[in-house]
């Protein structure tokens, strides 16, 4: 069988998992359709809940950009990318127990309604989801640009086909069945993943010849490759602390993480989902990183190093293996989007239209709901046509302006009962303008990623505004901060 | 402000997050120090030494540490009161 003959199997399998949950989630009463399509009637289990915020993390950045790197700068990026093992933990330990609590006391279903919940702000729901909006569907854009690059490498399809087989497929589970969709995607995902990862690195070691053949292959290229530096000592301490912020202290800024937070079943769900997550991020970063390394010693000079992924898993592996590795690579991007196209739908559907029309009917949203995720999956599809260059970039862009915007006010909202929606208010705009200025003002920095320095900056704002201004009412205290008889 | 009986689940909250972060700059330290302080050679299963003792072993032990911390130090919790 080809790779495009296993790789078709996989994406009727998800389709079919769509029609599946379709079904099911239509069967729901409308007053619980909400709830049920957002965050999967928080009834998440353990491996579900590990794979939902694992994947949805580790996007194209992981999955095509990570053995890109590690081609291009040798084992110091297998050194970075390791950073990011403990995501699960830095979210749900973080806060995991606060979200699980609050979220069912005010039913939240989307992270908007906890914010809107604990802040009582019309204005922070709408910027929030203006953000949202505006950050997350060109990250989108990027997924389905990594993940058509590598259809049309493995399959030798055209770029717009592979565009829209990777769409379709997100769009039939996600609009289709929602949350629900996407749990039961994410367990063929997650094995597919796992599969391809351990494959695609055995594979190459065999190819090259065991692990010592490889190494002295490339010791003879350039020495460099094998340090934790990097060629040009370039990749030193200050990158490795920016890095261990971004994708990982400040990981609960991100919107589309938080949906493990909110879906998950137990306290049992909870403490698996943080060892299991940290089990497979660990194989899929180490894995492929290390096989992009590898992968010199059969080719030195690839032309575009983010092709490493898909040549190795065209020349190493027998063609259906190389198809599961393909599936394993597009699984990691598509399970990002989803995540994302479920959030940002949230946002919309959910969230904005509730601020502007609160009368509009339970049936009314569950049209909108599944017409917004339609939309904004179509609008990242459209952004992904013109193929933009250095998708790594508008990644790290993103990330970092979501972190600036909502680290402060997601994470010191649940601990601090003094915050309030003026300081969140405040702390937003403040580490968004912070953020943007230094990107293009390099001493704000302090030599670090801007995420840094308008991360800090936010949480100063937050906490000295929200002591300068009213205390937040009673009524939330209790809610959120009381004991069970509130 | 009013006085409000916090809620005792919080108190376990606020343990988890400083431990997740200490737990996490602690690996970030470890991660570090033996990464840029390891030398190239002699070579374990043919790869660098730094990269063997940093990139595997280390995040190795760690998760073990985190699977035995948080099934035996974590209690189950009610969420729904």
């Amino acid at each position: 069988m080809s790779a495009l003959g296993s790789f078709l199997i996989y994406s009727l399998i998800l389709i079919g998992i769509g029609i599946y949950a379709y079904r099911a989630i239509q069967k729901t009463s409308l007053d619980r359709f909400v709830e049920e399509f957002y965050a999967g009637g928080r009834a998440l289990g353990s491996v579900v809940v590990a794979v939902l915020i694992a994947a949805g993390l580790a996007s194209a950045g992981t999955f095509i950009a990570g053995p890109g790197m590690c081609y291009e700068y040798g084992l110091s990026w297998v050194h970075l990318n390791n950073l990011q093992t403990f995501m699960n933990l830095l979210l749900l330990g973080v806060i995991g127990i606060p979200v699980g609590i609050s979220a069912r006391r005010v039913k939240a279903a989307t992270f908007l309604d906890l914010i809107k919940a604990r802040y009582k702000s019309r204005i922070l729901v709408i910027l929030l989801a203006l953000i949202t909006f505006i950050l997350l569907v060109p990250y989108m854009s990027t997924q389905f640009v990594g993940a058509a690059r590598v259809i049309v490498q493995m399959t030798g399809v055209k770029y717009i086909t592979a565009l829209m087989l990777g769409v379709l497929v997100v769009v039939v589970y996600t609009v289709a069945g929602g949350m629900k969709g996407n749990t039961l995607a994410l367990i063929v995902q997650g094995v597919v993943m796992t599969v391809g990862a351990i494959v695609l690195l055995i594979g190459t070691i065999v190819a090259s010849g065991g692990t010592m053949n490889a190494t002295k292959t490339i010791v003879a290229q350039n020495i460099s490759l094998l340090t934790p530096t990097g060629p040009g000592d370039e990749f030193g301490i200050s990158i490795g602390i920016s890095l261990a912020g971004m994708i990982g202290f400040f990981i609960v800024g991100m919107p589309h993480a938080i949906l493990g937070a909110l879906s998950y079943k137990n306290t049992i769900a909870l403490k698996r989902g943080i060892w299991i997550g940290a089990v497979l991020v660990f194989v899929w970063t180490f894995f492929l990183c290390l096989a992009g390394t590898l992968g010199r010693a059969l080719i030195p000079n690839l032309e575009v190093a983010d092709e490493i992924a898909p040549w190795l898993a065209m020349q190493v592996l027998p063609g259906w293996l190389a198809g599961v590795v393909l599936a394993g690579i597009v699984a990691g991007i598509q399970t990002t989007v989803a995540s994302m196209a479920l959030v940002v739908s949230s946002a919309v559907a959910k969230n904005l239209v509730e601020e502007i029309r609160p009368e509009v009917s339970a049936s009314s949203m569950r049209s909108i709901s599944r017409w917004v995720t339609v939309g904004s999956l179509t609008i990242a599809a459209l952004l992904a046509i013109t193929e933009p260059p250095l998708i790594q970039w508008i990644i790290l862009f993103s990330i970092g302006g979501l972190e600036s915007g909502c680290f402060a006010l997601i994470l010191l909202g649940l601990y601090w009962r003094r915050g309030n929606s003026t300081g969140a208010l405040c702390s937003l705009i403040a580490g968004i303008a912070w953020y943007a200025l230094g990107n293009y003002i390099p001493c704000l920095t302090l030599g670090f990623l801007p995420a840094i320095s308008a991360v800090v900056i936010s949480v100063i704002i937050y906490i000295i505004v929200s002591l300068l201004t009213e205390p937040p009412s009673s009524k939330v205290i209790s809610i959120f901060f009381g004991s069970s008889d509130y | 402000m009013m006085k409000t009986n916090e809620d005792p689940r919080l108190r376990l909250a606020r343990r988890l997050w400083l431990f997740s972060w200490l737990f996490y700059g602690v690996f970030v330290c470890v991660l570090f120090h033996i990464a840029y302080k390891g030398q190239m050679e002699p070579y374990i299963f043919g790869l660098p030494e730094w990269l063997v003792k940093a990139e595997i072993f280390v995040p190795i032990i760690f998760i073990v540490i985190l699977i035995v911390f948080v099934e035996k130090f974590i209690p189950n919790i009610d969420l729904d009161k």
